[in-house]
């Protein structure tokens, strides 16, 4: 987690004290580091997602799990997991290719966390959904194909 | 709009799964209301945090990319009893939520 000078002179403003428990706070090793977020969640396609991420040369890895069902019925609610057996994960992004906004949504993992998600998410068409993920600095991909039959984006 | 929000944890040997339910519309501000045409304004949550004895576990950013009261699993390793886990919660017009569960 970074401060920018502003956040730091606020947080200093706010009281020395509490700025101090926040530095030692920022600097325990399970700190989990979180980046700007830059345009990746307004990119539109998938590669302006993956060039917003540093993810353009993702290697595709059959270490990393994507539990999604083959056909959904409901694209507004579709249940996916990803498991990393990577060693050293720290970063999944999920991703739907053709939804207007592909990516969906991004984990970041301490040590403490199992690099591990499942959830739902809504899908506007038949598309992979990819899983990239951090580890040990590099990026690598996995996909499954889900074949939507009723759209849940809207629009 | 409800705030409510469900936590359930379960200890197995040491590894805590966490299950999270938030009541949240999740709109992506791109469905248009089918009376008035016009585009229904995002809402949707934008961070989503996991700490586990007030240190942080596991930081997620999303979108309206998520399902309707959406729902979140993760799997949390080297816990033990008594161990406090709260997950907060903000969406993109600044509301948020919170809520504490003890592993058992």
């Amino acid at each position: 987690m970074n401060y920018n000078r502003r956040e730091f002179i606020e947080a200093l403003a706010i009281g020395g004290g509490s700025c101090l428990v926040a530095m030692t706070g920022v600097n325990m090793a399970n700190a989990v580091e979180l980046p700007g977020s830059d345009g990746r969640f307004s990119a539109s396609n998938v590669e302006g997602v993956l060039s917003e991420i540093g993810a353009a040369g993702a290697k595709q890895s059959s270490d990393i799990k994507i539990k999604a069902p083959d056909i959904a019925s409901n694209g507004s609610m579709v249940s996916v997991a990803v498991t990393s057996n990577l060693p050293d994960t720290e970063y999944i992004a999920l991703i739907a290719d053709h939804n207007p906004h592909p990516l969906i949504a991004e984990y970041y993992y301490s040590k403490k966390a199992q690099p591990y998600v499942s959830t739902r998410i809504k899908m506007a068409k038949t598309s992979q959904v990819r899983a990239i993920v951090k580890a040990g600095g590099q990026f690598y991909y996995a996909s499954s194909e889900v074949k939507v039959t009723i759209g849940g984006c809207g629009g | 709009m409800s705030n409510t929000m469900k936590v359930r944890v379960k200890n197995k040997n040491g590894v805590v799964d966490v299950k999270v339910i938030i009541n949240h519309p999740m709109e992506n501000g791109l469905r248009l209301n089918p009376q008035s045409g016009n585009k229904i304004p995002a809402h949707f949550i934008n961070q989503f945090i996991i700490l586990v004895n007030g240190e942080e576990a596991l930081v997620s950013r999303c979108t309206g990319g998520l399902s309707k009261n959406p729902f979140y699993g993760f799997k949390l390793s080297d816990m033990k009893p008594n161990d406090r886990i709260t997950v907060n919660w903000t969406d993109n017009t600044g509301q948020s939520g919170s809520a504490d569960a003890v592993v058992n």
